[in-house]
């Protein structure tokens, strides 16, 4: 009798923690802390933090229970996001969300979108500095994207033993955007850019909104299709979204179905930070990396549209850059707020969306350019 | 391997040129065929009215103010359809929220609606995109 309650108790998760199942587990609490009390992107902060807190309960290895334990029901789980699938999911739903008309109204703000994706490259040589190889510096660099389902899609394809740190990277920095881009955007903008006001928009029709998945999905992916598994499932949630005839299907796309995959793509990705293989020297590394990432991200974003305003007649508020990352909604809000403080006439949510959706495309077409390099390479 | 030897080794230089200017490319190429689209549009447009317009008749001019940059004459029928909306948000609301909602509702340009509201004085200001509703707004019964 005894002999079982000795065998019980060694097997309790009490007894088999060590300092760093605590840290992950502090580390999991402040996550649903901030995603619940201060409300930092809680659809994904909630899920990761509570996933973080459950992965790092200790068990007896062989109950077939973690996340890394194949027949676990977690592993089955977890197969979603280690094959890509959530993401693309997401992006099914992101379409069916995504009114692209601001976009369509002004296609030039598109070029604030592409240069935000200079923070991915400008890392990509930076972790290749680090020593990092080049399938993990890839992965790391598209942490600049500021797109999480894109992060770990890539993540999955290239280095699935960093998914963890790269997700909890890119997402704890989409959480901190209110922190990390205003002192960004403040010290590269002067007073009287950021109260540049942006002209009205014209409307746009229904034929536009229709055609522009397709366009958009053609000339994309024709490029890179390695992003298909991307861009397609967005172009598609879109279509649904516009085409008008399909509004139940549209309806759940961005309801049940983005819902489902958040909620499993969340908590799996907090359950795969295991201390044992997410406490590493090389995830650290991929914080330091991941926050210059996101900061160059911002930054060349603001300094390009500073520089399209030497050239174009009709000047563009450089706030606008910030947005290009694929932070949805949450950069877009940011410039809006930034942009209200030095006129509280100016309202640039509408141009700030348009480079936030030009975002989301532009870093999915790098996710898809990175993982051809990589593969061809 | 680290440093600028992991970098060349990688072809980490070529691989960040060539993927910054192909992303270029594909949100250039984009920008360029969806800036032409409402211009087709609008030819297909004029073709097809001047297809069904018989001959002989001259099709009326368009009310001053009835272009799609300007705000309907009748804002007091745009502020009764937003009303509803706004009764959803606390007190002041942000103006993002209502976007959202406008377009949630399928409502046609929710953006040159809610300019045109805050114009009229129907949405009044409180700075940080806050604004709430002018209660001395008169709502026309249904």
């Amino acid at each position: 009798m005894l002999d079982l309650i000795l065998q019980f108790l060694t097997n309790t998760g009490f007894y088999l923690a060590d300092y760093r199942h605590v840290l992950m587990v502090v580390v999991g609490c402040t996550f649903t802390y901030l995603g619940i009390a201060k409300e930092y992107e809680p659809l994904l902060l909630v899920p990761i933090g509570f996933g973080i807190i459950v992965g790092n309960i200790p068990f007896f290895k062989g109950f077939g229970i973690g996340i890394y334990e194949s027949g676990s029901v977690f592993h089955y789980l977890y197969f979603g996001v280690t094959t890509g699938i959530y993401p693309s999911i997401v992006f099914l739903g992101l379409g069916a969300m995504t009114d692209f008309s601001s976009l369509l109204q002004r296609p030039k703000l598109m070029l604030l979108g592409a240069a935000a994706q200079g923070g991915i490259w400008f890392t990509l040589v930076g972790a290749l500095f680090l020593g990092f190889l080049p399938k993990e510096a890839a992965s790391i660099a598209i942490i600049g994207g500021a797109d999480g389902p894109t992060s770990i899609f890539l993540t999955a394809k290239l280095a699935p033993h960093l998914i963890g740190p790269v997700a909890i990277a890119a997402y704890s920095y989409m959480a901190l955007i209110p922190v990390i881009q205003p002192p960004i955007m403040r010290a590269l903008t002067s007073q009287r850019e950021r109260t540049i006001r942006m002209p009205d928009p014209r409307e746009v029709t229904r034929t536009e909104k229709l055609v522009f998945p397709i366009i958009g999905v053609v000339l994309c992916c024709g490029l890179a299709p390695t992003a298909l598994p991307l861009l397609g499932m967005l172009f598609l949630g879109n279509l649904l979204k516009e085409c008008g005839v399909v509004d139940r299907l549209a309806q759940t796309a961005r309801s049940a179905i983005i819902d489902t995959a958040t909620i499993l793509l969340g908590f799996t990705v907090g359950m795969s930070t295991q201390a044992d293989v997410f406490l590493t020297a090389k995830s650290i590394g991929i914080f330091a990396m991941g926050f210059t990432a996101f900061s160059l991200a911002t930054a060349s974003g603001v300094v390009f549209a500073k520089i399209m305003n030497l050239f174009t007649k009709e000047k563009i508020n450089p706030l606008l850059g910030a947005a290009g990352v694929s932070a949805v909604p949450g950069s877009a809000r940011e410039v809006h707020v930034m942009g209200l403080k030095a006129d509280p006439g100016n309202y640039l949510l509408m141009d700030a969306m348009a480079c936030n959706a030009s975002g989301v495309i532009g870093s999915a077409i790098a996710a898809g350019v990175l993982w051809s390099f990589n593969v061809l390479g | 391997m680290i440093g600028l030897a992991n970098i060349s080794a990688n072809s980490g230089w070529s691989q960040a040129l060539l993927g910054a200017g192909l992303v270029f490319s594909g949100l250039v190429l984009l920008s360029l065929a969806i800036a032409q689209v409402h211009k087709l549009v609008a030819f297909f447009e004029a073709r097809q009215a001047r297809k069904t317009v018989p001959t002989g008749t001259v099709a009326a001019a368009p009310p001053a103010g009835a272009g799609y940059d300007h705000c309907p004459s009748d804002i007091q029928a745009v502020a009764r359809d937003y009303h509803p909306l706004v009764s959803q948000l606390p007190a002041p609301f942000q103006i993002a929220r209502l976007y959202a909602l406008a377009l949630q509702a399928g409502f046609p340009h929710p953006y040159l609606s809610v300019k045109c509201l805050r114009e009229a004085g129907v949405l009044t200001p409180h700075g940080d995109g806050l604004f709430s509703w002018n209660a001395g707004t008169p709502l026309p019964t249904v």
